[in-house]
């Protein structure tokens, strides 16, 4: 086993064991708290990924974006 | 819990369109601006979702960049002159969400940004889906899109770019406090041949003979780019008044550039949910382009390098983002369940380390907004 290939294998075993072992619906109340759903606010987070996305050249991938970066 | 598993996905994402990312009628309108020395970037843009019934939902918006300022020209690997600039993008987009049961639901959505030389027109489909007892939520996209560029004063010019991209998220409940979230994507973009994907029609660059300048070209970049990119998105709720977010994101193409990105946010409620403050952190380190050169040099037979860019960002960079936003709340105030009231500013800076001819760049943005919720 390759020395990368050990995480995800790690990481897939942490996903779906606590699929095995799901939350109770009326556990989950803090989830649903403005301080975890709204931390990025979808507005305020596609105008921050555009502000990178016209400067930074990794920044795609994720569909497309104008320019209006006036970046000659 | 489907919107807030939906919404937790749409952060990984970084996108809004197609799904619903609130529970009521909303309308959010914001203004940014953003400047760095250089450029100034006015940006007002407001976002409205209206569900006529629970199975449907509707979200559309308008976002429009005025941008004026000074603009680097370089030629001759070298800064000859600053031009004046002053151009505006304004960007639409208009998605619908059908829920067809309890735990899926299918949408689709349309984006176009338009510039005097430059437009974009992307259509996704989009499907959703909850498993393990709403513990999991998985978005999966599949985006076409269409770019045309142009150049003022030449009315043959115009270059083509046709791209696909598929977008997964998957978010999952690990505990009463804490979630994850991984995101994948992968792009395939096919270009004209003339300039190839993503350059700059009006950009040239010197070609060297040993020290002297042998000449002056259009830049080229090769006409096929793939992407891919992969993310997780861990968030963890301190108590029922505070959280924390981490991401990280790996981004690979066909070019030769590998970026890493960290995020690294929290937030923090008062006075009964009547205040929120938020502290925002991002840092990237991008590597160059395989066929990025700092001095391109003129081959046998004067034959110029077949790819050749001076784009900076093409260079490797790295940037910093450390900000902060406080939101304020009214309840119940006349036709609006909840109306806040949001105050924004953030701190960037950008390093070029390959590219000893652009300086490096410290840009503000600030912003503020109304977000009302009926």
């Amino acid at each position: 086993m390759s020395r990368n290939t050990l995480p995800l294998l790690v990481l897939a075993l942490a996903l779906t064991s606590t699929a095995c072992a799901t939350v109770p619906t009326w556990q989950r109340g803090v989830l649903q708290s403005r301080v975890m759903v709204e931390i990025a606010p979808p507005l305020e987070e596609a105008m921050t990924q555009h502000a990178f996305s016209v400067r930074e050249a990794m920044a795609g991938g994720a569909g497309a974006g104008g320019a209006s970066c006036g970046c000659n | 819990m489907r919107l807030q598993l939906t919404r937790l996905a749409m952060a990984a994402l970084g996108c809004s369109l197609a799904l619903p990312a609130w529970a009521q009628e909303q309308v959010d309108t914001r203004v940014e601006v953003y400047t760095d020395g250089w450029i100034t970037v006015i940006s007002p843009a407001t976002m409205v979702q209206v569900s006529p019934n629970e199975q449907w939902t509707v979200v559309g918006g308008v976002h429009v960049d005025d941008i004026s300022g000074a603009t680097l020209v370089v030629q001759a690997d070298a800064i000859t002159a600053a031009t004046e600039v002053h151009e505006r993008r304004v960007q639409g987009d208009v998605g619908v969400d059908y829920a067809g049961g309890s735990t899926w639901g299918v949408g689709g959505g349309v984006y176009t940004s338009q510039e005097p030389d430059y437009t974009v027109t992307d259509g996704s489909l989009t499907v959703r889906a909850e498993f393990f007892d709403r513990a999991a939520s998985m978005v999966a996209s599949l985006h076409l899109s269409h770019e045309s560029v142009g150049r003022r004063g030449d009315d043959d010019f115009r270059e083509q770019t046709w791209a696909q991209a598929l977008n997964v998220s998957w978010s999952h409940i690990l505990g009463p406090s804490t979630s994850l979230a991984a995101f994948g994507t992968v792009q395939h973009a096919s270009c004209d041949e003339g300039l190839g994907c993503h350059a700059n029609p009006y950009r040239t660059v010197a070609v060297f003979d040993g020290d002297r300048i042998w000449g002056v070209v259009q830049e080229r970049h090769p006409d096929r780019r793939a992407r891919g990119a992969g993310a997780l998105r861990f968030s963890q709720a301190l108590g029922d008044r505070a959280g924390v977010h981490l991401g990280y994101r790996f981004y690979g193409d066909s070019w030769g550039i590998i970026g890493h990105t960290g995020r690294a946010s929290g937030a923090v409620s008062l006075v009964d949910d009547r205040v929120l403050l938020k502290l925002d952190s991002r840092a990237s380190l991008q590597g160059p382009a395989s066929f990025h050169a700092d001095t391109l040099a003129v081959g046998p037979d004067d034959k110029v390098p077949e790819y050749r860019t001076s784009d900076r960002e093409l260079g490797g960079m790295r940037d910093l983002m450390v900000g902060g936003t406080a939101v304020g709340s009214l309840y119940g105030l006349g036709p609006f369940l909840r109306l806040d009231l949001s105050v924004r500013a953030a701190r960037i800076f950008y390093w070029y380390p390959n590219d000893t001819e652009v300086p490096d760049r410290q840009a503000w943005v600030l912003g503020g907004g109304i977000d009302a919720r009926f």
